[in-house]
């Protein structure tokens, strides 16, 4: 077999990446990038402790100089990680040597491994929250004018898979966005807890960091732009489980958005299609068809995340002042969720953005079953004089019949009644079965939840920095 | 005061059944392990390890009603000991034989072959459950093995299947069920009987024949080495149900998607009264067995995955694991037995509407038979520009509301080829369901043969 760049696990397919990732996201969780992430932590920790008179500047500076993967030799630093087993000391072995040597001393001085792979995925999760909450606010925005423009479309509810009483588009729409805008409150109040930085040596105590250890991590986390957290977290993995559980809760919602598009997409229903790109082929053999695939891999993905939030939970249980289990298993659970999940806002956003809404067939749909799923107002109108009780009964039977409902047979059963025939005219019971005049206060709450995205939170800026790999063309496979 | 929906009074059997409740209530629990501890004294007292006189009276005694529960029941508040309130109850009932109550055993032995007695009338129960929906599964199968319906993939609608295919899917996943059954009973029904640490030190040097005749006595297989901490068994069991259970479900949520309103196909049977529907919507009616079917089906896969972590024992004996697994067995085994119940119900009096699947079927008119088309082209111009030629005529056809016949015999290219084909087929799609009727025979035979030999 000849040598190649293997790229198996389908996130970094070359064929089908897209469906489960997105470049942007990728880039974040790049190694070569993860290796330059650890070299630029380890130099700002140099730079801190050097301000801080913890160690000689010039020795700060001569490591800044060089600590750049561009000028390391990647091989050695692979082989070495194969015959040392060690994930950090190798990438600081190959640093050291192209540092001058009266510094190189000084190299991840007082820091445990962790403190620096922590904090760098950290960093990782400061770009990917940014992200989230971008494309969060993006289908926030499109679900608002998707709520507002459907606001009057009448439509009906459904309930237990079956007909239940009118409703309009828009509201079911401002209900997928009241949903959102809690994911992205969530999402906000998260990021706070959870960009920290973490330097607190091997068992939390800052022993080896100097005297000087809460000042030096105040002005590294400062530096870096994350919070310096009270206390050490090695195995304490509390924000990772709450950010890879609000990531489930955010695809998950939009896995509902994607299946009822799904389910109103069957062609017995045919209210809402995806897009639908001419030349998308939906069948190898049934040229006839036109699956809405884009709403399944939202369901797919979602699942996906949900799996690795659950997994994420497992890294709670740690044991003593650090548990490798744990923060091993985040770097593959973590890398999932993330990636996954901006797959997963990337589609959503151009389902909603390209979504069609077939009023014609989501009239037919109201129309044909308005005797149905108006019963409520007609029981309601007759309870006045029947009392509602016998009214439920009355409807329950003249309906139950046949599994086709007919408006004319319904209300020709119940005229048939005497105690309604008694107080009422046919006319009465066919304006109050009219779906346009149970709509509730659809419109009033559709108000209620676009007002609230004015409240909603404000993406931070994201701007992707190059991958070291694409500076110095390292990656052979790019 | 029954907090658990298990346990539910008024409204009850709500997520459970009689016969579920009745193996894994508390009483028939604790008789488990006296069953147990009088099996244990009749094999000490046949290979004379204890007085003959010690073992009938245990045997005699081992009974939940000669026992003081309001005593048992004190002590349990005191003593943090899983078994030793009974054993205590029990010894007493027996007076001057009460020291050779237990004897040699630890209480993992007695709680684990207590357990291997519920799951034996459990599988008992499977097993029954399991046959009654094949049979009925083999009895829809054979009568619409031809009733043509439309298959969907993606969830839209795809070529037609006959109905008959569906149940024999189905019927033919429990069928492999009731093989798996069939293969974990043969490891699952064990009894234990190894001691503190499984060496048998306690038991004497013809430990292993009591363990043997005891297991003889309580219908179970005796285990040549202790399985206190190889949970694989239990985990198994789990993982059985949950796939049971999502076969279930999966056929449960077929009956409530081919229910919708608006596709109306199957239909869950009513209830007796009409209890079923919405307090204020009365025209509803709502598939409400097959809904419940799939949550207990979620819950049942939850429960499996607490089964397989509490495989992760420790050294000889570790709690942590097995008391997760004493909560779990019993709700996993107790939904399943409900989910199949349910299922029963569904299927027994399913309501099928053969008119509107032929209604469905021909929704999207000739189109529907996009494949047949394709496949007629092809000899002719290659299957490639086939689909490229379909697709567009289906798309003209539904941009300008006519038929694909008509787009047909009006496009130069295709009217040529098609001039000696008969096309009956375009204003009867559901003649294409292939080998659908052959398929279920199929099915049906290998069940039969596999039932007869």
């Amino acid at each position: 077999m000849t040598h190649c760049c293997p790229a198996s696990h389908i996130i970094d397919s070359r064929f089908f990446a897209d469906g489960y990732g997105t470049d942007e996201a990728r880039q974040v969780f790049c190694d070569y990038r993860r290796m330059q992430r650890w070299l630029d932590v380890e130099a700002t920790l140099a730079q801190c402790q050097a301000e801080l008179g913890i160690i000689p500047s010039q020795a700060a500076a001569a490591m800044i100089k060089t600590a750049k993967l561009e000028l390391l030799d990647i091989s050695a630093i692979k082989a070495d990680i194969a015959k040392t087993g060690h994930s950090l000391i190798p990438l600081l072995k190959e640093w050291q040597r192209v540092t001058e040597k009266s510094a190189g001393q000084f190299i991840h001085y007082g820091a445990t491994t962790q403190d620096i792979q922590d904090t760098a995925q950290s960093l990782e999760l400061k770009d990917v929250t940014a992200i989230v909450q971008r494309d969060l606010a993006a289908i926030i925005s499109l679900l608002a004018r998707l709520a507002d423009s459907n606001r009057d479309l009448v439509t009906i509810g459904r309930s237990h898979g079956q007909h239940a009483l009118p409703t309009t588009m828009g509201l079911k729409m401002a209900g997928w966005l009241d949903e959102t805008l809690r994911n992205s409150t969530r999402l906000e109040a998260c990021r706070e807890r959870l960009l920290v930085a973490q330097l607190f040596g091997g068992v939390g105590t800052m022993a080896a960091l100097s005297e000087q250890g809460l000042p030096l991590l105040d002005s590294f986390a400062k530096n870096l732009g994350l919070a310096a957290p009270p206390s050490c977290w090695h195995s304490s993995r509390d924000r990772i489980a709450e950010f890879t559980g609000i990531l489930a809760l955010i695809t998950g919602g939009l896995a509902r958005i994607a299946n009822e598009i799904c389910q109103l997409a069957r062609n017995e229903i045919g209210e809402l299609t995806e897009p639908f790109i001419f030349g998308q082929i939906g069948s190898t053999t049934m040229p006839h068809k036109k699956n809405p695939e884009l709403c399944e891999q939202v369901v797919v993905l979602a699942r996906l995340v949900k799996a690795n939030a659950g997994t994420s939970l497992d890294t709670l249980c740690n044991e003593h002042e650090r548990d490798y289990r744990a923060v091993r298993l985040e770097w593959v659970a973590l890398t999932e969720a993330s990636i996954f999940s901006c797959a997963a806002l990337r589609l959503m956003k151009s389902i909603l953005g390209g979504l069609s809404i077939n009023k014609s067939r989501i009239k037919e749909n109201l129309d044909r079953f308005a005797v149905l799923i108006s019963t409520e107002a007609l029981m309601f109108l007759l309870g006045e004089k029947i009392g509602k009780q016998s009214a439920h009964t009355l409807i329950y039977e003249a309906s139950m019949g046949n599994s086709g409902p007919n408006q004319a047979e319904l209300l020709d059963r119940l005229m048939a009644c005497p105690e309604i025939n008694r107080s009422f005219c046919r006319e009465d019971l066919e304006q109050a079965i009219d779906p346009k005049r149970h709509t509730g206060l659809s419109g009033a709450i559709i108000d209620r939840v676009l007002s609230e995205t004015k409240k909603s939170v404000q993406p931070p800026h994201f701007q992707n920095s190059v991958c070291p790999s694409r500076l110095t063309g390292i990656c052979g496979c790019a | 005061m029954p907090a658990h929906p298990i346990d539910f009074d008024i409204q009850a059997n709500l997520f459970s059944t009689p016969e579920g409740l009745a193996i894994f209530d508390e009483k028939n629990r604790f008789q488990g392990w006296l069953d147990f501890e009088a099996a244990l004294a009749a094999a000490q007292g046949e290979l004379g390890l204890i007085p003959p006189e010690a073992a009938s009276a245990i045997q005699a005694k081992a009974s939940i009603e000669h026992l003081d529960l309001e005593a048992v029941r004190l002590d349990y508040t005191t003593n943090r000991n899983s078994l030793v309130p009974i054993v205590k109850a029990l010894r007493q009932a027996c007076g001057p034989y009460g020291d050779y109550v237990h004897h040699g055993a630890t209480t993992q032995d007695a709680i684990d072959t207590g357990q291997a007695l519920q799951l034996k009338a459990v599988f008992a129960l499977v097993q029954r459950d399991l046959r009654q929906i094949e049979d009925r599964l083999l009895k829809l199968a054979a009568e619409h093995r031809q009733l043509p319906m439309i298959g969907r993939t993606h969830s839209q609608q795809a070529i037609p299947i006959s109905l008959g295919l569906k149940f024999a899917v189905w019927l033919q996943e429990i069928n492999r069920h009731g093989d798996r059954l069939q293969a974990l009973t043969s490891r699952a029904l064990t009894g234990q009987l190894g001691g503190a640490v499984g060496t048998m030190a306690a038991l004497g040097p013809h430990g292993r024949e009591v363990a043997t005749l005891t297991m003889t006595k309580l219908g179970l297989k005796a285990s040549i080495a202790p399985w206190h901490t190889a949970r694989d068994t239990s985990a198994e069991t789990g993982s059985f149900f949950a796939m049971l259970t999502s076969s279930a479900a999966k056929i449960a949520n077929e009956i409530f998607q081919l229910g919708k309103t608006e596709v109306m196909e199957l239909r869950e049977p009513a209830p007796a009264g009409k209890s079923a529907g919405s307090s204020t919507m009365p025209h509803k009616r709502n598939p409400v067995l097959c809904q419940r079917i799939v949550v207990l089906s979620s819950h049942v896969r939850a429960l499996a995955q607490v089964l397989m972590e509490a495989m992760l024992h420790e050294n000889e004996r570790d709690p942590r694991a097995l008391w997760s697994e004493w909560l779990a067995m019993p709700q996993s085994c107790i939904y399943t037995l409900t989910a199949l119940d349910y299922l029963k119900s569904v299927l027994f009096d399913l309501e099928i509407f053969p008119e509107r699947m032929l209604a469905n079927l021909h929704l999207q008119q000739d189109a529907i038979a996009s494949e047949w088309l394709m496949f007629t082209l092809s000899p002719v111009i290659g299957k490639t520009r086939a689909h490229a030629k379909i697709s567009q005529c289906l798309d003209l056809a539904s941009s300008c509301g006519r038929s694909v016949r008509e787009i047909l015999v009006n496009d130069q290219e295709l009217s040529d080829c098609l001039q000696h084909v008969d096309l009956t087929l375009l204003d009867h799609p559901e003649t294409y369901i292939g080998l659908a009727p052959q398929i279920v025979d199929d099915v049906i035979r290998q069940i039969n043969q596999k039932r007869n030999g």
